[in-house]
């Protein structure tokens, strides 16, 4: 069973940015907590009777603290200071921009387009764009996944690849270089996981968006990542830091009806620290004796959960150590497998021990095969990929048998691109037991929580 | 912070070879910052060790101590290599040595090689920054050492081979001397370029020899 404790939080949230939809959300949150509404710029549309404080004019200067108690420094100078328990940016919405030639004029050329991170908006345009230039032109497009989630997206989909339009789904970013020649000649590389090789394509023309001028970016000093895909897979709007909330939808294709539900949906997101008290679960602790501060945790922590305290209860060379946020600890184990020192330990144990264990898996990865799995190998679950270290891997390998170590698909990962740590791991693994003139025995398996046991058993025997 | 590499593996397992009680010895100093010398490691290559050397007639046990390169941290070792016949350091040459001198006579095994005094860029990636040259001459250089920094240690550069801001020795290797020009026009001191740096007295880097460092204060001897 987990440890739980219970936290004093600020229950104020900041809503962030001036469209109508921001002061709706605003108003949603107000009915159940304090809220600061602030921007930029000052809404262009009257505003009467907002419950809760605005600020307009200041820009997000700098952020500390973590959910529950952050601090934000509102600039440019004189400073102030804000103290809020969450903040929810709600860009303005607003497509990218994609110059398409003209299909009249354009014949006979190779156009390749890439398009990633685009929302279902720019497909809906661009899927008709691509079929009618594909008529007297060759066009490929590279694209990290198409979204056809749109009134006729799937027909329209369908009638591109018969117009001979190539796609090529990828998460790796294509390389382009421009050939000096008249006229010039793009060539772009990009891995074609389709193939499992890279390809090489030439292109007349290169296309790929332009943000649109009006789109709200997302302020640096919050570091998010600015994947829009990642943004929007964790409805409603959560981001990998625990208490930071983006507004999904930022093409703005959204009907009044779905932003009333998203805005619904965020404000009891925001609900859970309404008491200004949350009891959370521990799930890793930093001993403080053992930290070196070497900040590996702290720079590699995909949630940003990490901050350095100074305390003379510490008991370390430094009277300082670095300290997990329990409230902003999704609980990966990243820190526990990276950490050189082995001052970080697990506080639930229950998942630690299973001896004898060779495969060695993400239980999101697994999902219920782990429940199903007959045997004769031992399962034994980490809450991440990431959080499969060289030494479990190692402790797995004094079974003598084959070690597999199974991690999700890179869109799956919740923790931020683990899989590719672990797999980095286990070539690094197989590269030093090779030198010893041992067997490569760990094997890289990626799963799908919707996978079966026949698949899992299959990849295994795959990898034999 | 000092870095260090691991040692290829089959030559740490050559060099092991014959023992049958084998301590590996991280250290919780500089190593651990850059993850090659850490417990974690020391742990790692312990059971590496264990899967090549044929258990169970060889042990293998690993610990960190808080720096390898202080006397009181490292006392304990006389106790701990009681039941072992080597000591496998992953501490850079300096711990190594300091435990070696501590169990004078008994084999002391370096299991890293200590590479260059540096820092992390950014995560997992360590550069070379100081060489100890031993007179520091980053106040004319905009901070940014060409002894440590150009591939030929140019005091006076750059040299022809500086190539579109990269060292002729490799691409990925930016031009020390491309840099200072860089910090030093962002600074407004380009004229800090004309000025020759004339030649500098070597014998206080490693010309001169083993160094040493007194603090008086500190180490005073009974002379009266
Ligand atoms: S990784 Fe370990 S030693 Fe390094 S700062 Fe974090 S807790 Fe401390
Ligand atoms: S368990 Fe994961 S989320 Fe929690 S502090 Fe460690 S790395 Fe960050
Ligand atoms: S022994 Fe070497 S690595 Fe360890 S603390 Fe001392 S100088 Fe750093």
């Amino acid at each position: 069973m987990g440890i739980y404790n219970d936290y004093q939080v600020n229950p104020a949230v900041l809503v962030w940015g001036n469209h109508t939809r921001a002061r709706r959300l605003a108003q949603a949150i107000s009915q159940q907590q304090p809220v600061i509404w602030a921007a930029p710029e000052k809404p262009d549309y009257p505003i009467t009777e907002f419950p809760g404080r605005t600020i307009w004019g200041r820009d997000l200067a700098y952020l500390r603290g973590q959910v529950g108690r952050f601090t934000i420094g509102l600039g440019p100078t004189p400073m102030e200071e804000l103290e809020v328990g969450q903040i929810i940016l709600v860009p303005f919405p607003a497509r990218p921009i994609l110059d398409y030639p003209d299909e009249t004029s354009t014949t006979g050329k190779n156009l390749v387009f890439i398009l990633s991170e685009l929302g279902r908006g720019t497909y809906a345009e661009a899927l008709s764009q691509l079929s009618a230039l594909a008529v007297t032109n060759r066009v490929t497009v590279i694209t990290d996944d198409v979204q056809v989630n749109f009134f006729e997206g799937e027909a329209l989909y369908t009638e591109a690849r018969l117009r001979g339009v190539v796609f090529i789904r990828t998460d790796h970013p294509p390389v382009v270089t421009l050939k000096n020649s008249t006229p010039p000649v793009y060539e772009v590389q990009v891995f074609d996981p389709a193939l499992g090789q890279e390809v090489l394509l030439t292109g007349d023309a290169v296309i790929s968006p332009i943000p649109s001028s009006e789109a709200g970016g997302l302020p640096d000093c919050l570091n998010l990542s600015t994947t829009t895909d990642e943004l929007l897979t964790h409805y409603p709007g959560l981001t990998h830091r625990e208490g930071i909330l983006v507004f999904p939808d930022r093409e703005g294709v959204m009907t009044q009806k779905e932003e009333q539900l998203v805005i619904r949906a965020m404000a009891s997101q925001v609900a859970r620290l309404a008491t200004g008290r949350i009891r959370t679960e521990l799930y890793y602790q930093v001993e403080a004796e053992r930290c070196a501060l070497c900040l590996t945790c702290y720079r590699l922590c995909p949630h940003q959960a990490i901050e350095m305290v100074k305390d003379d209860t510490c008991k370390n060379l430094y009277r300082e150590a670095c300290h997990i946020d329990p409230l902003a600890c999704r609980g990966c184990g990243l820190c526990y497998a990276e950490c050189p020192a082995r001052a970080i330990t697990p506080l639930d144990q229950t998942e630690r021990t299973s001896p004898g264990s060779v495969i060695l898996a993400c239980k999101n990865a697994v999902g219920a095969v782990a429940a199903q799995w007959p045997g004769p190998e031992k399962i034994r679950l980490f809450p991440c990929a990431g959080a499969i270290g060289l030494n479990d891997m190692l402790e797995a390998v004094k079974t003598g048998s084959d070690v597999y170590v199974i991690a999700c698909f890179q869109a799956q990962c919740q923790h931020q691109h683990q899989n590719q740590r672990a797999a980095a791991r286990c070539r690094l693994l197989n590269r030093w037991l090779a030198r010893m003139g041992l067997p490569e025995k760990i094997k890289f398996i990626k799963l799908s929580a919707a996978d079966r046991v026949e698949t899992l058993a299959a990849r295994m025997r795959d990898k034999k | 912070m000092i870095i260090g590499e691991l040692k290829p593996l089959n030559e740490i397992a050559a060099k092991v070879q014959g023992y049958k009680r084998i301590l590996v010895a991280g250290c919780g100093g500089c190593v651990t910052v850059c993850q090659t010398g850490g417990a974690a490691q020391a742990e790692t290559l312990a059971r590496l060790l264990a899967l090549t050397l044929d258990e169970p007639k060889t042990t293998v046990e690993w610990i960190s101590p808080t720096r390898q390169c202080e006397w009181e941290f490292i006392e304990p070792l006389r106790e701990q290599v009681q039941n072992f016949d080597v000591v496998l350091s992953i501490a850079c040459g300096v711990g190594v040595q300091a435990v070696a001198e501590l169990l004078a006579g008994f084999p002391v095994l370096p299991g890293l090689n200590t590479t260059f005094m540096g820092m992390p860029v950014q995560p997992g990636q360590f550069e070379e920054r100081c060489q100890a040259c031993g007179d520091c001459i980053l106040d004319l250089t905009a901070g940014i050492c060409p002894v440590a920094r150009c591939s030929k240690s140019l005091l006076n550069g750059p040299c022809g081979g500086s190539q579109n801001g990269k060292c002729e020795i490799s691409p990925d290797t930016p031009c020390a001397w491309q840099l200072i020009y860089e910090r030093l026009e962002l600074m407004g001191k380009l004229e800090n370029l004309e000025k020759l740096v004339l030649p500098r007295d070597w014998s206080r880097s490693r010309d001169g020899g083993p160094r040493r460092m007194v603090r008086e204060d500190l180490s005073l001897d009974d002379e009266e």
